[in-house]
Parts: structure tokens; C-alpha cells; sequence
């Protein structure tokens, strides 16, 4: 008899032991207090970070340029009370006047706050992807377009959203081609890159131009398959166009798009990535699915050179994701995106490619902007 | 009449020494009971035929035996799906998108979804497109047992394909049995609760002759999966930052399922037909992430298979078995929301499979067993410049067992081939498309002391998992060139119980059993999706990543029978089960990766629980049934950066479920009409939690259940 109590006694101390165990759930707690972030402060980069598909993981990171130190999510600090912080898949940002756009793709919304990040308000643009300003007015461009349910071919076409910056409503839309990403203004023209990503590996190969007067689509340029980004150059009047080949056969590469003579030129190399700062061009390419044979460089905008940049560390990059340069100081920044799911990291190099620091990012580092 | 006493002796016999030989305590005690004796004894109450008994009794207690529910217990727990059922078993971690019709899966032992296979009456359901089997669709209705085996099921005598999984969960459907001279067994049921669940069910059996039966039996579940789920942020001062109710959409499901067997049983075996058919439309309820609340993808199934077991004993040392299949799936995705990509997909999957097995005995304390397996997939879609693939699987075992007294040991080594065929190819050259393989298991179990049932045992497998389909062949995603998981298992356990018959005037007796197994995996080349280009719709395969789990799981049984009246069988039961599973499964695929700050070196792998565990208490007492049951999952990351913002809360649910049956009629045929009326309460505290982020599980909900028995 004894030892049956014994035996019962077992169970019961486990049982207990896994009711200690349940203390353990807390209530989700915002990370730490706002951060107080002065109006006058110094320069700072913002990093957008995509988070996956899903993770409702699109967070912004502050970076100070002098103090060199990064704080991570900072949307949430300054915006406690939205629910579902950011959002899902942030795919760009920019700075126009004094507020910010952020764009989150499958939250469907343009999120616009001040320039310290404080929420402004939304607007609802379904599917967007980039956006560029110009005269008072926001351009985004957007893959959920019209759709002709009676073609047996069925396709969705994308579309461009103009946006009045100060009411912050969508006053028209232009159909475009085939899932629209990069948008550059040029005069009075607006240039829309196609990538037909959607109908791989039949991607769209245009250019969509629109008059900015009309705000209508004016002509289809044909340049290569799979169109990403779109960068315009004022002092030549031209357009450097990145074409992200099909993955496959055909490999991908960057074209210039001379505005005054129509000339279009194949430059004989691929930018996955681009950004443009005093006449040069900086760029990465490489093999982008494995992270192998990245190379890193920059394209005068003058003589048509390119000159590779030796990053220090690059044997450590794994999957760069996106390149800025300082306007000011000549530094890089490279932000690595590992390997999707995990944090990423924010690199900084001096203009000759020497590391000076590194941060780690939110999930997926993607789009760096400037803020004053 | 003569041969059914002959035979009643011999089983008494045999269940007698069966019983001293696997040291399963008297009654039906849940654990520690080996596969081969519910078998048995299914048989001894069937038909008390010797020959049958011959084929089946020399089967014995399995070298690691498997965690396992069944009969009452199973019913007696709050469940719908297989899905539910498996959460009491350690080392199983479940993935739940939430709701009737959301997916569920199992991981087992940290290594991944498509490292468990499902049996369903004895052959592998097989999923060449992706390899993982989503157990919500596995309705409770007719399971008579669900078994969790580590390694593969300690029993040699069985296919090729049982050899080659990490982990098999085997389900089992009630097998007819009639009582005295009874020609027939219907059972109607009907259960209703929240989400607008609606869910018939009716089963019927009958006795074509002596050595046939068959069972039939069909279910209809309707469900509008709507539930509402509650957010809450708290800021750091404990205030409020945000609270939001929404109420879950798109989660509705419709199914039909229809099954019929026929159970034949000659002179010196058994064979068995098996017919299933399954059909459903269900909404995808997807993520809910900021300013999407509500999502619009649909996905309709059609599964369809039959297979056929035949068993049998040829001379004195040599038993054969062979097992056949054909299953025909159909699978549409639909994504109706024309701002996001359109999309309307239709896969059609097909498999025959075969397989031969045969044991010999070559003396009373040692078998050796061999099979082939062949295995045929494939999968037609309708994605542009999709590659239909072929998939030729053989799959040839050698297996040994050795049973003396206190040692039972089996080895066995199994050779996987793979051939993949592309009819349309537009796949690089350099794809590899053979696999070959050869992997060993050895499981040994020793008993230390003669009259104590106490055992230790330990086991060591390796084992590869092919690239499913979707890895190497799904347009713009598949990377042909990869190479199979493969994984290591070491485990050493021990267990021990025991029945106390006790003089106390009430409780009759105790039975106690521990269970207690270490163990370490290693996982390499696993197969991970990362995006492909900049755009996050595209993504493809790598094999990326090496994983090393160290475990430990505990579990504890206690049944106590108290007397209520002189009668045995009005004996009030109380069973108390606990588990408990401890994980450390670690990335370690980039050492450099390691900083404080996000870094994934050593980091715990995404969604594994350093700590969870389940409670279940039972109490049975003539007609009526009551358990309750907890489960908990500790604090998950949602990627191996084990970094604040990746931390998933810890979650768990109590659950409460009664059922009282009532006999309506009785005469003394004993062809009694019984009715039973249930009813379960799941989350009783109404817990919000997320098993998989942005998930939203549902808070309280419960059904009602009426049964009539005829």
C-alpha cells in the first residue's frame, strides 16, 4: 500500500512541475520605450528591412551615420499603438518634402510618416512596389492593374498610382505593362519598368512612358526581358535600365537609354543593383541565387568606364541585397541579406572599399535612404 | 465446435505467455504493448481460429515500442483529427495554421515534417510532391489506433518502404468485430460545434461469412471555420499599445471521405482490401498581417487510392507478405485575388506502388526478413513549361531479429533507388537525377533483471530523404541539382512498469509505467527555400544547413481500477498519462554566423520547443468517459537568430471531454443498441496563441457528439 502512494506521487510531482512551467507566457511587450529621437539630430540612414512573406516582419532600422550605431525596429518604438506594426514586405522607401514613404507590398499600403518615423497616415495601393516623386505628387507603381478575364492568354496588367503628397489620396491611375517595378522621372515623362515577373519565364521586356501632363501612357519602349530598376541621369538625359535576364539562358544586364537621341545600348554587364552618386554609378552583379562570383563596382556616367570595387571583407558577404552611397562622404553601404530568414547586415565601407563597420539589420535588408 | 475450444485453450496459452514474455501488465495497459499483440488479440476475439493465430502469435514485444493511442483512451480524448491526437506524444511538435480546414503537420524529433511517414492501414501515403502529409485531413471517425515509432516499427517482417523514414506514425481503422452471432454492426454519428461544424458520420459492418467481412463507412465535414481571435501589445509599463478583435475568415471546409475494406481470413493468413476516397474544398485562411485581415486563396482535394495487404504463413518457418497500391490525387490552388498573383493550378499526382516481403524463422529465437519495394510517381501540373516528372523508387531491405530471454535485438539495412525521369526536360544538363543509397538501423533492447519489467534499449539509423518534386521540378523553383537530407539517429531509453494488485477494499490495483529516452540526430544537407531574385515570389531549393538535435523525453503512466461494486467490469478506471520532451536542436551550418546580434550558429532551429510536454487524465466508470488533457509548447523562435524579435510565446491549452453511453435495448443475443452523447470543451481558458506567427488559433470552441450503435 505503501508504495502505491509512493508511485502516485510521481506523476503528481510532474504534473506540478509542468503547472510551474505555465508561468512562462507573457504578454507581447512593444520592444523597449520610444526612442527619443530629436528633431535636429544628425544624419541618419534609414534601412528598410522586407521580412519575409508572411512574417508581417517589415521593420525599419536607424543608422547614425556619425555615431555609427544602429537601433532596429524603430517603427513600432515611435508608433506604438498601430496595430500590426509596419507591415508585410516593405519594397521601397523614399523621402519627399518632409515625409517619408514606405512602401509595403502585401499590406497593400503606402505607409507616410515624418521624417523621425512618426506615423502620418496610409494609403491603400494594393500590390505596390516603388515609388519617385515629382511636382507635389507621388508615382507608384503597382502590379494589381486591370484584368481581362476574357482572354484565354490571362494576364494582369500592372498599373501607376499618382498621389498627391498633400492630401495624400490617389487622384488618378495609368495602366502599364506587365508587373511594373522601378520608376523614374525624367522631364516631364515618367518611365516604368516592366518585368512581367508573373508570367515567367515569358517575362515582359518594356518600358512604359507616361506623360506626366496627360498622365497617360504615351509609349512602350522594348528593351530586354525581366526589367527591375530604373535610374535617371540629368546631366546626359539618359536612363540606365537593369534587365534581370530569365534566370536561366539568358543572362542579365544593365542599358542605357539615351532620352535626346533614342539610342538604346546594351553596356555588357549586369547590375543587380544600382545606385547613382556624383556621375558614378555603383553597382553589384553576380550570380544571385547562389551568392557566388558577386562582383562589385561602379559605372562613370561619363566615359562609360566601369572600375570594380574591392570590398574588404567580401568572402563574408552572403547575399548582398542593396548598395547606397553617401552623397557626402563617398562611403558604401552594402546590406546582406544572409540567407533570407535570419537577420541581415548593414555593411560600411570608405569609398575605396575598406570595411569600416558592420551592423546587423532587420530580416532581409533591402532599400537605404538618407534623412536629415 | 471441438477446434473452437482447442483454439480458446491455445489462445489462453499463448496470451498467457505472451503476456510473461512482453511484460505487459493484465488488461489493456497503453503502453509498453506491442503492435503484434492488439493484432492478436483482435483475432482471438474475432474468431478463436487457430491457423490465423499461428501467422500472427510469433510476432513479439517490439524492440522500442511506440508510443501509441487507441480504443478508449483515443475517443475519450477531445479530438477531430489525427492532428490532435498526436500532440500528446513527445518528441512530436505540431504545426497548426489554425482552425477546421487549416494545415496541420507533425516534425518528430526536430528533423522535419517529410522525415515522418504515414501509414494508413499498413502502407505508406505517399506525397512525391512535397512530403508532407497534412494530418488535419485524417478524420478520428474510424482510427482504432495511432502509433508514433522511432526509427521505423521494431517488426521486420514488413515492407521495404517501413524501413525508410526517420520516424512513422502508423494509423490504424477499426477492423470489424461481432459480437457472438451478430451478422452486422452500424454505427451513426453526428457531431456539431463552433466554426458551424456539421460533421455525419456512419460506419457499417457485416459478416459475409466466417471468413469475410467488410466495412464501409462515410463522413461528411462542414465547416464555416470562422472564429474570432484577439491581439494584444502591451507596452513595457504594462499599459495597453493595441487590442484588436477580428474574426477569422476563409477558413471554411467541406469534405466527404468514404471507405470500405474487405477482410478476408484463410487457413493460414489474412488479406485485406482497402478502398478510400476523399474529396474537399477548403479556403486558405492565410496570413494575417497588417491591413490584410482576410485572404481569398481556395484549394479543392481529391484523393483516391486502393491497396491490398495479403499475409501468410508457408510451412513452419516461412510467413509472406505482399501489399499493393494505386493512388490517384488531385490537387487545385486557386488564387482569385487578381491584385496579387493570379493563380490556377492543378496537380495530378498518381502512384503504384509494390511491394514483397517474406520472414524466415531460422530458429525459435532468430528471424531474418527480406523485401523489395517498387514505387512508381508521378505528377502532372498545369505550371508553364512544368517538367512532369517520373519518379521510378526501388527499395530492397535485409532485415534480422534475434529474441533470447533477457536481449531482443534487430539490424536490418535497406538500399534506396531513385530514378527520376522529365519527359518535357528543361533542366540544365548537370541535373542529377539517380539516387542511390544504402542505410543501416540496429536497434537493441535488454531486459537486466528477470522478473522486473524493466528494459533498456537503445537504437542507431540513418536514413535519406529524397527531394520531393516540388524541390527539384517545380517551375522556377526546383533545383535540380540536390542532394538528399540525410539523417543520423543515436537514441538510448529505458522503461519500466509494473502492476500492484493492492488490499486496500477499494482500489483494486495500480499499474505504473516510466519511460525515459535520450537521444542526438544530425540533419545534413537539409533542403531549405530561399528567394530567388528580388522579388519575393520566386523561390528555389539550396541544401543548406546542418542541424545536430539533442533530446531527451520522459513519460509517465499511472492506472488505478478501483472497485465500485463485486463485478470487475464495474470497476471506475483512472489514468493519469504525462510527458515531456526536452529539444536542443541547433543550427550549425555557418559557424562564422555567431554574433549576439542576430547571428543563427548554434542558434535553436526555427519553431522547435526547448521544453514541451502533455497531461491527460482519464476516468472510465461503466458508460461513462471523462478526460482532460494539457498541452504545452514553450517559448519557439521563429528563425535559428534566437533574437528578441523572433521570440514566438509559449502556448497551451486545456481541454475537457465527457461522453456517457446508454444502452437502449438489450436482449440476450446481446445485440444491444447503444447510445452515446459527448461533449468537449477545448481551450477551455481561452487562449489566444499563434503556433505558427499570424496564424491566430482559436480561442474556446467545443461540439457535441450522439452516437447510436446498433
Amino acid at each position: 500500500m505503501k508504495t502505491t502512494y509512493r508511485k502516485k506521487i510521481i506523476p503528481l510531482t510532474i504534473l506540478a512541475a509542468i503547472n510551474l512551467c505555465i508561468g512562462c507566457r507573457h504578454a507581447d511587450v512593444v520592444q523597449d520605450t520610444p526612442v527619443e529621437l530629436n528633431d535636429s539630430s544628425a544624419a541618419v540612414l534609414y534601412i528598410l528591412n522586407e521580412g519575409n512573406m508572411g512574417s508581417n516582419k517589415a521593420t525599419i532600422d536607424l543608422y547614425d551615420i556619425a555615431a555609427d550605431s544602429i537601433i532596429r525596429d524603430i517603427y513600432p518604438r515611435m508608433n506604438p499603438n498601430v496595430v500590426k506594426e509596419l507591415g508585410d514586405v516593405g519594397n521601397d522607401i523614399a523621402v519627399y518634402g518632409n515625409k517619408m514613404y514606405i512602401i509595403v507590398n502585401v499590406s497593400g499600403k503606402i505607409e507616410v510618416t515624418d521624417l523621425r518615423c512618426r506615423r502620418i497616415g496610409q494609403i491603400e495601393v494594393p500590390n505596390c512596389r516603388n515609388i519617385t516623386f515629382a511636382a507635389g505628387y507621388a508615382y507608384v507603381s503597382s502590379y494589381a492593374g486591370p484584368v481581362d478575364y476574357n482572354n484565354p492568354e490571362y494576364k494582369q496588367l500592372g498599373y501607376v498610382a499618382k498621389i498627391d503628397t498633400t492630401t495624400l489620396a490617389v487622384v488618378a491611375t495609368c495602366t502599364v505593362g506587365y508587373q511594373p517595378n522601378g520608376v523614374a522621372i525624367a522631364g516631364d515623362m515618367l518611365y516604368v519598368a516592366n518585368s512581367g515577373g508573373y508570367m515567367a519565364p515569358r517575362y515582359d521586356s518594356t518600358v512604359s512612358v507616361i506623360s506626366l501632363d496627360s498622365f497617360e501612357e504615351t509609349q512602350r519602349l522594348t528593351v530586354a526581358q525581366n526589367l527591375e530598376s530604373i535610374i535617371y541621369d540629368s546631366i546626359h538625359n539618359t536612363l540606365f535600365i537593369s534587365s534581370q535576364g530569365n534566370y536561366n539562358t539568358l543572362p542579365a544586364e544593365l542599358y542605357r537609354l539615351d532620352l535626346t537621341s533614342g539610342n538604346l545600348q546594351g553596356l555588357g554587364f549586369a547590375a543587380t543593383k544600382m545606385y547613382l552618386c556624383r556621375q558614378k554609378l555603383y553597382f553589384y552583379s553576380g550570380d544571385m541565387l547562389t551568392g557566388n562570383n558577386i562582383s562589385y563596382g561602379y559605372l562613370s556616367i561619363e566615359t562609360l568606364q566601369r572600375t570594380p570595387i574591392t570590398l574588404s571583407n567580401s568572402a563574408e558577404i552572403r547575399m548582398p541585397y542593396s548598395i547606397y552611397v553617401d552623397e557626402e562622404s563617398e562611403d558604401i553601404y552594402l546590406t546582406d541579406a544572409r540567407d533570407y530568414v535570419t537577420p541581415g547586415v548593414l555593411y560600411r565601407y570608405d569609398k575605396n572599399g575598406t570595411l569600416v563597420s558592420k551592423h546587423r539589420t532587420g530580416d532581409i535588408p533591402g532599400h537605404i535612404i538618407k534623412v536629415k | 465446435m471441438r477446434n473452437q475450444l482447442t483454439a480458446i485453450l491455445f489462445s489462453i496459452l499463448l496470451s498467457l505467455s505472451l503476456k510473461a514474455n512482453s511484460g505487459v501488465p493484465a488488461s489493456n495497459a497503453p503502453w509498453g504493448e506491442s503492435g503484434s499483440d492488439s493484432l492478436y488479440l483482435d483475432s482471438i476475439a474475432r474468431l478463436f481460429r487457430i491457423d490465423e493465430i499461428e501467422v500472427v502469435a510469433r510476432q513479439e514485444k517490439d524492440v522500442t515500442p511506440p508510443q501509441r493511442l487507441r480504443g478508449e483512451q483515443l475517443h475519450a480524448l477531445a479530438t477531430t483529427s489525427v492532428a490532435d491526437a498526436v500532440r500528446y506524444f513527445s518528441g512530436i511538435q505540431l504545426k497548426d495554421y489554425g482552425g477546421v480546414g487549416g494545415m496541420k503537420t507533425v516534425d518528430l524529433r526536430s528533423m522535419g515534417s517529410q522525415h515522418l511517414a504515414v501509414f494508413y492501414d499498413g502502407i505508406a501515403i505517399g506525397n512525391a510532391q512535397n512530403g508532407i502529409v497534412d494530418l488535419g485531413k485524417f478524420s478520428m471517425d474510424n482510427l482504432e489506433e495511432v502509433a508514433l515509432y522511432n526509427g521505423q516499427k521494431s517488426e521486420i517482417f514488413q515492407p521495404a518502404r517501413d524501413f525508410g523514414s526517420a520516424g512513422t506514425l502508423y494509423l490504424k481503422t477499426k477492423r470489424p468485430k461481432f459480437s457472438h452471432d451478430k451478422t452486422y454492426n452500424v454505427e451513426v454519428k453526428m457531431r456539431g460545434g463552433t466554426f458551424g461544424l456539421a460533421n455525419p458520420s456512419v460506419i457499417y459492418e457485416q459478416r459475409l461469412s466466417d471468413n469475410i467481412h467488410i466495412s464501409a463507412n462515410a463522413e461528411y465535414t462542414y465547416a464555416t471555420g470562422r472564429y474570432h481571435f484577439h491581439y494584444r501589445k502591451e507596452l513595457a509599463d504594462g499599459s495597453v499599445a493595441w487590442d484588436t478583435t477580428a474574426v477569422r475568415e476563409n477558413g471554411d471546409v467541406q469534405a466527404f471521405r468514404a471507405e470500405a475494406g474487405l477482410f478476408g481470413y484463410t487457413e493460414r493468413g489474412k488479406w485485406h482490401v482497402k478502398g478510400y476516397y476523399y474529396q474537399s474544398e477548403r479556403g486558405i485562411p492565410g496570413a494575417i498581417v497588417n491591413n490584410v485581415w482576410k485572404n481569398s486563396q481556395r484549394q479543392w482535394d481529391r484523393n483516391a487510392f486502393v491497396q491490398v495487404n495479403y499475409t501468410t504463413s508457408v510451412g513452419k518457418r516461412t510467413d509472406l507478405q505482399v501489399n499493393a497500391k494505386y493512388a490517384n490525387d488531385k490537387l487545385r490552388y486557386l488564387n482569385p485575388d487578381t491584385t496579387l498573383m493570379y493563380i490556377d493550378n492543378l496537380f495530378l499526382q498518381q502512384q503504384v506502388y509494390m511491394s514483397a516481403s517474406a520472414r524466415w524463422r531460422l530458429f525459435p529465437f532468430w528471424d531474418i526478413a527480406a523485401a523489395a519495394d517498387y514505387d512508381l510517381n508521378w505528377l502532372k501540373a498545369n505550371l508553364t513549361d512544368f517538367s512532369n516528372p517520373i519518379r521510378h523508387t526501388v527499395l530492397v531491405s535485409a532485415a534480422t531479429a534475434v529474441s533470447y530471454k533477457w536481449l531482443k535485438a534487430q539490424a536490418s539495412v535497406l538500399e534506396t533507388y531513385v530514378k527520376d525521369k522529365v519527359p518535357s526536360v528543361k533542366v540544365p544538363s548537370t541535373t542529377k537525377n539517380t539516387y542511390n543509397a544504402v542505410t543501416p538501423a540496429v536497434f537493441v533492447n535488454v531486459k537486466p533483471i528477470l522478473h522486473e519489467e524493466w528494459f533498456i534499449r537503445g537504437f542507431y539509423k540513418m536514413v535519406y530523404r529524397m527531394p520531393t518534386f516540388n524541390d527539384l521540378y517545380y517551375t522556377d523553383v526546383g533545383s535540380s541539382n540536390l542532394k538528399p537530407e540525410k539523417t543520423r539517429q543515436y537514441d538510448l531509453g529505458s522503461e519500466w512498469s509494473r502492476l500492484f494488485a493492492t488490499d486496500v477494499t477499494r482500489l483494486r490495483s495500480v499499474e505504473t509505467g516510466l519511460k525515459a529516452d535520450a537521444y542526438f540526430n544530425q540533419v545534413e544537407n537539409k533542403i531549405v527555400a530561399i528567394p530567388k531574385g528580388n522579388s519575393q515570389y520566386r523561390w528555389m531549393m539550396l541544401n543548406l544547413g546542418y542541424v545536430e538535435i539533442t533530446g531527451a523525453e520522459l513519460s509517465a503512466d499511472l492506472r488505478f481500477r478501483f472497485r465500485t461494486t463485486t463485478r470487475p467490469t464495474d470497476d471506475l478506471t483512472l489514468y493519469l498519462h504525462a510527458s515531456y520532451t526536452f529539444q536542443q536542436a541547433l543550427d550549425k551550418t555557418n559557424p562564422d554566423d555567431n554574433d549576439q546580434y542576430g547571428g543563427t550558429y548554434k542558434g535553436q532551429v526555427a519553431y522547435i520547443p526547448r521544453h514541451s510536454g502533455s497531461a491527460t487524465g482519464t476516468l472510465l466508470w461503466r458508460g461513462l468517459t471523462a478526460s482532460y488533457s494539457f498541452v504545452y509548447v514553450g517559448q519557439r523562435f521563429t528563425s535559428s537568430a534566437n533574437i528578441p524579435a523572433n521570440i514566438v510565446q509559449p502556448w497551451y491549452t486545456h481541454d475537457l471531454a465527457a461522453s456517457w453511453t446508454i444502452p437502449v435495448s438489450q436482449n440476450k443475443t446481446a445485440n444491444t443498441t447503444k447510445i452515446q452523447i459527448g461533449l468537449e470543451i477545448n481551450n477551455i481558458f481561452n487562449q489566444q496563441y499563434e503556433v505558427i506567427p499570424n496564424y491566430p488559433m482559436p480561442g474556446i470552441n467545443g461540439k457535441g457528439i450522439i452516437r447510436v450503435i446498433i
